[in-house]
């Protein structure tokens, strides 16, 4: 509920704009001026907040600085442990993650009738799949191509993706829709079964498709079935700390430890697959974030230590509408798709200031700009905000547009007093994807041998900047290819003893380049306990 | 304002209870799912239950996840000290209140029921077959009054015993919390219902409901797209 009065004055101005701002379509900003604008106002290029790596396969690379401290962190795991050759647990393939890239590889690979173990450091499911939204992206419709959609998603993402990753994103994503529409996701449909698809910020055809604005979680909820039907073995509340190579340096396990009791277990596997996911907790730069409790970069620690290298690791996707107003939701998600069905960001004056499909980063650095530079964000308890005008939907689509299209949006506002359908919201830029990741090879190998990849925790596949709707695309895509080559590759492997040398390693290059970090990395878990002095 | 836990979740949780109190919950006034504790904290008012928690110094492990009201980890059951009824809500979405006694349920075991959903038909006789105990419901609403979601739980439970596919998948903004599964677990929810009280337990809903949802769902979509 507002009650501040001078957020009420400023609703009052966007209520009194809203009849001509309905009309307008502004503008979309040109390249040159898209990069003026990220330059001067994405947090990626604020320099003071990164720093170049010291160790590992990046050394001399450019990371954020919270990735440094964990990258260049001390290892959980004591490197005297004694039972790395009796494990308790044997698989032909590990993977590590239970959101949808691995419960959709866990699929792929029971497919090929390998062995699959999964452990995930919370539920199978809770993960940031759970919450997407919007939806996912396919060129499946007749005046669309994959073509169009690897143009888009390419200058979406600053012509930096890997061409041959993308190229594998768009051709496959058709056959993507059709697997999870025949595994029993249900896609929004017009009562003769065609897809319902809309656009999305920078899609210049109507490719999202979408299950309301519960997209994510119908998706997992499916896949979480699936897993279970099969029979896959699942072992929750237990997180990976690092991985285990044989003496010949490919991946042959992970040391494991149960999150609550700390016991430490091994699991030996003939290929391994990290679906470990992003790294919003982490909280760069103090951003608020719309990820899940457990997105602490955990893969990306697992595989540096083991010799894979990362792509892109300074770039990160700030959505630039997160909740800003109530405190309780402060970073939440607000879906993309609000402004796919008309919602316009509004200023604290009632001005419509941009256009509302304009790619993510430039999205989040013009709302930034608007209220550091032109001082004309809405001041809130926890900083400035904008107004997304949520009646607007109503006014183009009709009454009903917002509790049949957006239920959750709703949902989630009215639970603190706020009625979408007869108010604004505020929001601001909230940290949201980690567009850089394990760098991998089209078969979602990654630079160690056995060692595969895939989600969130790939970097590469969109660029330096994601469009909507298409991580729920590259989970699926990406989670069944590394499930297949997995388990196809478990078949002609035979492992060897399991070491920790790469670790012992890396203790030692820590030592010659003078490291006195030592915070425990991975990080597991944030830690958001009241600290007493 | 005064903010009460019963049995917050994490292991190091165990380090700071005082001592346990099993089996004593009606006469504390209090309620846990297994143990109860008094312990009382002062928090600030505009916190959620889940970040009262972690203002109070517990390190969530269970019972925690998207922390927006998605994915159901924070099931929790509440009481207003003085309040005769007890209520569900998701942690982190619910803020806190006076004299609010907080039990989370991070853990509830759930038996999922396996299928091939190449081979079942949506019929009534799969329902029956595969989740029976939804047959025994005499319409105490108390699944629906759990409901975190505000969803109509009661009468999606009536279409699925029809069968009734389509009509059931519409509840699928579930957060597959499992308020309204375990809504038979404490015994506050039974106490001033009587039909329920008198039906016992075989009239619980069971664990298993909540996967009907999926079950619904799934056939559901595929039905939807042979045209």
């Amino acid at each position: 509920m507002y009650t501040d009065p001078k957020i009420l004055e400023s609703i009052r101005k966007v209520e009194a704009a809203r009849a001509e701002n309905v009309k307008l379509n502004p503008a979309r900003m040109n390249a040159e001026e898209k990069e003026v604008l990220l330059k001067t106002f994405h947090p990626d290029y604020r320099e003071n907040q990164f720093t170049t790596l010291r160790i590992g396969p990046n050394k001399g690379g450019k990371v954020p600085l919270e990735l440094a401290a964990l990258l260049e962190g001390k290892p959980r795991v004591e490197l005297s442990h004694p039972h790395l050759n009796t494990p308790d647990y044997d698989a032909d393939v590990l993977i590590i993650g239970g959101g949808g890239a691995g419960c959709a590889a866990a699929i792929e690979a029971n497919n090929t009738g390998a062995k699959v173990l999964l452990v995930t450091k919370l539920r199978m499911g809770d993960a940031n799949t759970m919450m997407a939204e919007g939806g996912m992206q396919a060129a499946d419709k007749p005046n669309d191509s994959p073509a169009q959609h690897f143009l888009d998603a390419y200058g979406g993402g600053h012509f930096a993706a890997q061409k041959d990753l993308l190229y594998k994103l768009v051709t496959e994503a058709p056959e993507a829709i059709q697997w999870l529409s025949d595994l029993g996701v249900e896609f929004d449909k017009a009562p003769d079964g065609t897809m319902i698809t809309t656009h999305g910020g920078g899609t210049s055809r109507k490719r999202m498709h979408a299950a309301k604005d519960y997209s994510g979680a119908e998706i997992m909820r499916t896949l979480r079935d699936e897993v279970l039907n099969r029979g896959i073995e699942v072992v929750d509340f237990t997180s990976a700390i690092e991985l285990l190579l044989d003496e010949t340096g490919r991946c042959a396990g992970a040391v494991l430890q149960n999150m609550e009791t700390k016991e430490i277990l091994v699991a030996r596997a003939k290929t391994v697959i990290l679906a470990t996911g992003g790294a919003g907790r982490l909280h760069y730069q103090g951003f608020p974030t719309s990820n899940h409790y457990g997105a602490t970069a955990d893969g990306l620690v697992l595989g540096y230590r083991a010799g894979a290298k990362l792509l892109y690791p300074d770039t990160l996707q700030y959505h630039p509408t997160g909740a800003a107003f109530p405190a309780q939701i402060y970073g939440a998600l607000v879906t993309e798709k609000v402004r796919s069905v008309g919602a316009m960001l509004i200023n604290a004056e009632g001005e419509a200031f941009m256009n509302p499909l304009e790619t993510r980063d430039v999205a989040a650095a013009s709302i930034i700009r608007e209220c550091a530079a032109r001082k004309k964000g809405v001041r809130t308890p926890l900083g400035d905000a904008v107004w997304l005008d949520t009646p607007m939907i109503e006014i183009k689509g009709g009454k009903g547009t917002i509790e049949k299209r957006i239920p959750a949006m709703l949902r989630m506002f009215s639970k603190h007093g706020i009625d979408i359908r007869t108010e604004p919201i505020l929001v601001y830029p909230t940290l949201h994807y980690q567009n850089g990741g394990l760098h991998i090879t089209p078969d979602c190998q990654t630079d160690v041998e056995n060692l595969f990849a895939a989600g969130e925790v790939v970097g590469g596949i969109h660029g330096r900047n994601r469009l909507m709707g298409n991580s729920l695309l590259d989970i699926i895509v990406f989670g069944r290819n590394a499930g297949r080559n997995a388990g196809e590759k478990s078949k002609s492997v035979t492992t060897g003893a399991l070491t920790l040398s790469h670790v012992a390693a890396v203790e030692e290059e820590r030592k010659q380049a003078g490291l006195q970090n030592e915070m425990l990395s991975p990080r597991l878990l944030p830690d958001y306990t009241r600290k007493r002095d | 304002m005064d903010f009460h836990f019963i049995s917050p979740c994490g292991a190091k949780l165990y380090e700071v209870i005082p001592k346990w109190r099993i089996g004593k919950e009606k006469r504390n006034g209090t309620y846990g799912a297994c143990f109860s504790v008094r312990k009382k904290y002062e928090v600030p008012e505009s916190l959620t239950i889940m970040e009262a928690m972690e203002y109070s110094g517990y390190q969530l492990v269970r019972g925690c996840c998207c922390r927006n009201g998605f994915c159901g980890a924070c099931a929790t059951i509440y009481r207003i000290a003085g309040d005769r009824e007890l209520k569900a809500c998701l942690a982190c979405s619910t803020k806190v209140e006076n004299n609010m006694y907080v039990a989370t349920l991070p853990f509830f075991p759930l038996v999922k029921e396996v299928y091939d959903i190449e081979k079942v038909k949506p019929t009534q006789q799969i329902m029956m077959q595969l989740y029976p105990e939804i047959y025994s419901c005499v319409g105490c609403n108390a699944c629906t009054k759990a409901c975190t979601q505000g969803l109509n739980v009661m009468q999606y439970i009536a279409y699925a015993q029809r069968g009734d596919m389509k009509s059931a998948r519409k509840n699928r903004s579930t957060a597959s919390c499992a308020a309204c599964a375990r809504r038979g677990v404490p015994r506050g929810f039974r106490t001033r219902r009587s039909r329920c009280s008198r039906a016992g337990s075989t009239a619980n809903i069971s664990p298993r409901t909540v996967s009907i949802w999926t079950f619904a769902s799934k056939r559901s979509a595929r039905e939807n797209s042979r045209r």
